[in-house]
């Protein structure tokens, strides 16, 4: 609640009266359920959680490796193979937990990557403003200038197809428009009273930058992040499926699913529709986080 | 006169960029790893043919000099020609061009003929049930990426329906009815990449349009709500669309290889795959730069289009 | 006007005729807005009547209910969140009853309204002839060549130079004047038997807003029409309104017909609101007397007077009971005081000229 009630109730008659007025086919969404991040949310986040936690701990669960060739091809959904077997044999269960490896090492990396570096130099570009900006801006520019799947497609066809190549490729690709969110939220804090406030204090530049906006501008920065993600985890995908990233008995979801789709298990189509859809769950769920988390922080896309 | 200088601001970027893009393009092939001609060539090259690459790629000098020479051969449309199918890089862009035209064109026609009357009807209640559901339908789109669309409508419409044919491509000139059958499944698997982002924005600028003076002021005259809606609503809020249109565009131009590679439609995208495949560098190469050339031109084109459409920036023009 | 006869597709009785209703006729109106800090009531019990040919000046501080009071006359507000009691008779037919279908048939061809700010009110991607003839051509089922020359008529009548070339122009392609004038004539097009100004003249130039009023005032003789001007500045509806309302915290405080009450202000309100308007005899520099204070919480407002916590001649009476809207000695001219100007002395000085205050530092 407002620390003043009074003063806030002053404003409100001239404010609900003009929203009233203002709004023509209906009034929008009450804003009171946009400051509440909702059971959505919190699915979307436990699911995200359970894929992540599953994929590091692979290893540890009681399940087959993911090149197992010891059953029967093609097995139907049971007890001890969830998602039954591909063409091969191999448990899918335990195929698509491991795929997602690879799927959340490019995807979170490469957001990782290019938040710190793109989020170092929005900060910096944003307070600091002059020529560093302007450069920074520039080489921004550019780079969004790219068709980035063609870059990223011909970059991996050129250089290589390592995992670690093929995330930092899209760092790169990703690191321009978190350069512009937190850019453009820094110069939104720099201005404002608080900061102004440090200044006068006598607090450095660094320790302003630090304390003062860092902590303002992380809520826009990682709810983008999370859509960047899935972005990131499509991209991957699609290299995984066009047999571009990583290298054929290593599982991850682009590849069983290409491979599932293939001529010969036409008749059986589980074994492309388990993996596609952990994919949809996940990349809906980092969606879905993104987008509350960037209502919750009232972030505008429109502002950038 | 401010927008002359607006223009030229926007064409001095546009040769820029151009040129940074085709200069990256060609140090695509200082990428490869070793000596580029071997592996290019491999180990069949005659000294004649290495020595003709060598030139051609501008590999006997310095980067600086060997971009300025491949740009020269490039800006006459000489890009090389395939060392497996002796084909010129030339004659197979201008074979596979026109099949992402139409792709191009087909699919995103449908993709704002589905867009946009969802997003008004969403947008005329927010948060009503309609709306909801728009939202949600939209979100799980977006979750779905392209390669997934087009394996279901292949395994569905193709495979087990055969509705269309799974695969393969009929040139508009030879059998229309063929090419409009070929044309089906890939058009709308793009179509629905396009559809949830153009119904976002759409519905989220024509509820600020909604809330303008102008609207309560159309309704204030009498003015039923659908023709409020095309009128003075829908008109305003296109050209924030237009721009996302020519983004989608660009980026269907750069992102169909998954399609065209699904669907066996043998546009420049099939053949960049195929060539990644066959390591025909050459192709990729001339590929990558057309796309990228593509990209680049048509979202000048549409940031120039917005500022004529556009009654609003045309202000700077006349004051 | 013979225009008239063919829009009414709602029958409207004659309203010359001897027995007829009042052209308007506003009974106990409330209207409130469901917000998530609780019940704004920004009109609360309002009535009045409004004859035809007749100017009534609506006036009040912002948020003092004046442009919620007269969207609620037109039914214009969004029905969501919105709750609302009281009647609203337009030549004897409920408008608050009516159905958006039946609404849209009195907007624009009987009711029209002026916006304040003709930028945001005018559609800027919609070129100027388009916005008036699209109701010329609804209501008064004009054909395109017809409309034309009847937009051509309006925009001449509203006194727009080179009227035919204008109607290709973009809103932005003119003054803000010139804009106001284009709204008057989109206002005017089917010949409303109401017109409903809300601050036509606020966000122009002082020299063209005598302009904009004139013009108005002409308009309104000439085709014998009812007008509400609604105006923070009393200075305005002086010479311009027959009848004068004043509202405050979406009640009436004072009414009456224009003359009795500003030659004998009973309100210390209306009297607060007089002080204010800046004179061209004070001294350069003179601060404004705007009123101290800020209007009251509309979701809990303040017991008994609304006015009292602002108020100079405040007694404890004023705090506890709410003081009624009655007839003074003028007959018409009623208010809701206590204590009307001139009853009591004051504890600090009378705001009368706003020179008063002396030059500011």
């Amino acid at each position: 609640m407002p620390p003043s009630p009074d003063a806030d109730a002053a404003a409100l008659p001239a404010a609900g009266a003009r929203l009233a007025v203002a709004a023509s086919m209906s009034v929008p969404a009450s804003s009171a359920s946009k400051r509440k991040l909702g059971v959505v949310f919190w699915i979307a986040v436990a699911w995200i959680c359970l894929v992540v936690v599953m994929a590091v701990f692979a290893g540890l669960l009681p399940i087959d490796g993911p090149d197992n060739l010891s059953y029967l091809s093609k097995l139907g959904s049971s007890f001890s193979h969830p998602f039954g077997t591909d063409e091969l044999g191999r448990d899918l269960f335990s195929r698509v937990i491991f795929g997602s490896r690879v799927s959340l090492e490019v995807g979170f990396g490469s957001i990782f990557l290019g938040l710190v570096a793109g989020g170092f130099a929005g900060l910096i570009a944003g307070y600091m403003r002059g020529i560093f900006d302007a450069v920074t801006s520039a080489v921004a520019n550019v780079i969004l200038s790219f068709p980035a799947l063609l870059l990223l497609i011909t970059v991996a066809a050129f250089w290589g197809r390592a995992w670690w190549k093929i995330t930092l490729i899209i760092a790169i690709i990703a690191t321009a428009p978190l350069f512009y969110v937190v850019r453009s939220s820094t110069i939104s804090f720099a201005g404002r009273d608080f900061v102004l406030a440090a200044r006068t204090m006598g607090a450095s530049r660094w320790r302003i930058v630090t304390r003062e906006i860092l902590p303002n501008v992380m809520p826009a920065a990682i709810s983008f992040g999370l859509i960047g993600v899935a972005i990131a985890i499509v991209a991957e995908g699609t290299l995984s499926f066009l047999g571009l990233s990583v290298a054929a008995p290593t599982p991850s979801w682009g590849n069983i699913i290409a491979e599932g789709q293939s001529s010969t298990a036409a008749s059986d189509p589980w074994i492309w529709i388990w993996p596609t859809l952990i994919m949809f769950m996940t990349l809906l769920a980092l969606n879905i986080a993104g987008d509350r988390l960037q209502r919750f922080f009232d972030v505008r896309e429109g502002r950038l | 006169m401010n927008r002359l200088r607006y223009v030229a601001t926007r064409l001095g970027q546009l040769v820029i960029v151009l040129l940074l893009v085709s200069f990256l393009t060609f140090l695509l092939v200082h990428l490869l790893p070793g000596d580029p001609v071997t592996t290019i060539l491999g180990p069949a090259g005659t000294a004649q043919t290495r020595a003709l690459l060598r030139a051609q790629l501008g590999l006997d000098h310095s980067i600086p000099v060997g971009y300025a020479i491949w740009l020269w051969h490039a800006l006459q449309g000489n890009l090389g020609q395939s060392y497996l199918s002796h084909q010129t890089v030339a004659s197979a862009i201008s074979q596979a061009l026109p099949i992402d035209i139409e792709l191009v064109i087909i699919s995103q026609v449908l993709a704002l003929a589905i867009a946009i009357p969802l997003a008004m009807i969403a947008a005329r209640r927010p948060g009503g049930w309609l709306d909801q559901v728009g939202s949600s339908v939209s979100f799980g789109m977006l979750a779905i990426p392209a390669f997934v669309t087009g394996v279901i409508l292949q395994q569905l419409f193709a495979v087990h329906y055969h509705v269309f044919p799974a695969t393969g491509w009929t040139s508009l000139t030879s059998n229309f009815v063929q090419n409009v059958r070929d044309a089906a499944l890939p058009s709308i698997t793009v179509a629905l990449a396009s559809v949830a982002g153009y119904m976002r924005l759409l519905r989220a600028e024509m509820i600020n349009t909604l809330q303008e003076d102008f609207i309560t002021m159309a309704r204030s005259k009498g003015l039923s709500t659908p023709r409020i809606l095309m009128r003075h609503a829908f008109r305003p809020s296109t050209f924030p669309l237009l721009t996302a249109a020519g983004l989608s565009i660009a980026a269907v131009v750069s992102s169909d290889f998954v399609v065209e590679y699904i669907f066996q439609a043998p546009g420049l995208g099939y053949q960049a795959i195929n060539a990644i495949y066959a390591r025909d560098y050459l192709i990729l190469q001339g590929d990558v730069l057309v796309i990228a050339v593509l990209f680049v031109v048509s979202l000048f084109v549409v940031n120039m289009l917005y500022a004529v459409v556009d009654p609003r920036t045309r202000r700077a023009a006349v004051t | 006007m013979s225009l008239l006869h063919k829009a009414g597709r709602l029958a409207f009785p004659d309203v010359e005729a001897p027995g007829a209703p009042p052209l308007l006729e506003v009974d106990d109106l409330h209207t409130s807005f469901r917000t998530p800090l609780g019940l704004v009531r920004a009109v609360d019990g309002v009535s009045f009547t409004l004859q035809r040919g007749r100017t009534m000046g609506l006036v009040g501080e912002s948020g003092s209910g004046k442009t919620v009071l007269s969207r609620s006359i037109m039914g214009l507000l969004p029905r969501a969140n919105l709750e609302r009691s009281g009647r609203v008779l337009f030549s004897g037919h409920d408008i608050t009853a009516m159905r958006p279908r039946e609404l849209r048939q009195v907007w624009g061809a009987h009711i029209a309204m002026v916006f304040q700010d003709p930028m945001t009110a005018l559609n800027p991607v919609v070129r100027i002839g388009r916005q008036i003839t699209e109701h010329l051509r609804l209501h008064l089922s004009m054909s395109r060549s017809e409309a034309r020359e009847t937009a051509i008529a309006l925009l001449n009548s509203v006194g727009i130079p080179e009227p035919r070339a204008r109607l290709r122009s973009y809103p932005f392609q003119l003054s803000g004047g010139m804009r106001q004038r284009v709204m008057i004539a989109i206002a005017l097009a089917c010949g409303p038997k109401l017109l409903l100004a809300d601050e036509p003249t606020t966000g122009l130039d002082v020299t063209i807003q005598a302009q904009i009023l004139d013009l108005l005032a002409a308009q309104q003789a000439e085709r014998y029409m009812a007008m509400i001007l609604v105006t923070h500045d009393l200075g305005v509806v002086a010479g311009r309104a027959d009848d004068v309302v004043v509202m405050y915290a979406g009640k009436i405080v004072e009414m009456g017909p224009t003359n009795a009450l500003f030659s004998d202000v009973k309100m210390p309100y209306t009297e607060a609101l007089l002080a204010s308007i800046p004179r061209l005899t004070d001294p350069v520099h003179t601060r404004l007397s705007a009123i101290e204070g800020r209007p009251p919480d509309l979701v809990s407002p303040p017991h008994g007077c609304r006015f009292a916590p602002r108020c100079r001649y405040v007694q404890a009476r004023c705090t506890e009971e709410e003081p009624p809207l009655v007839e003074g000695d003028t007959p018409g001219h009623l208010f809701a005081c206590w204590f009307p100007v001139g009853s009591i002395t004051t504890r600090g000085p009378r705001p009368t000229t706003a020179a008063q205050s002396g030059p500011s530092s």
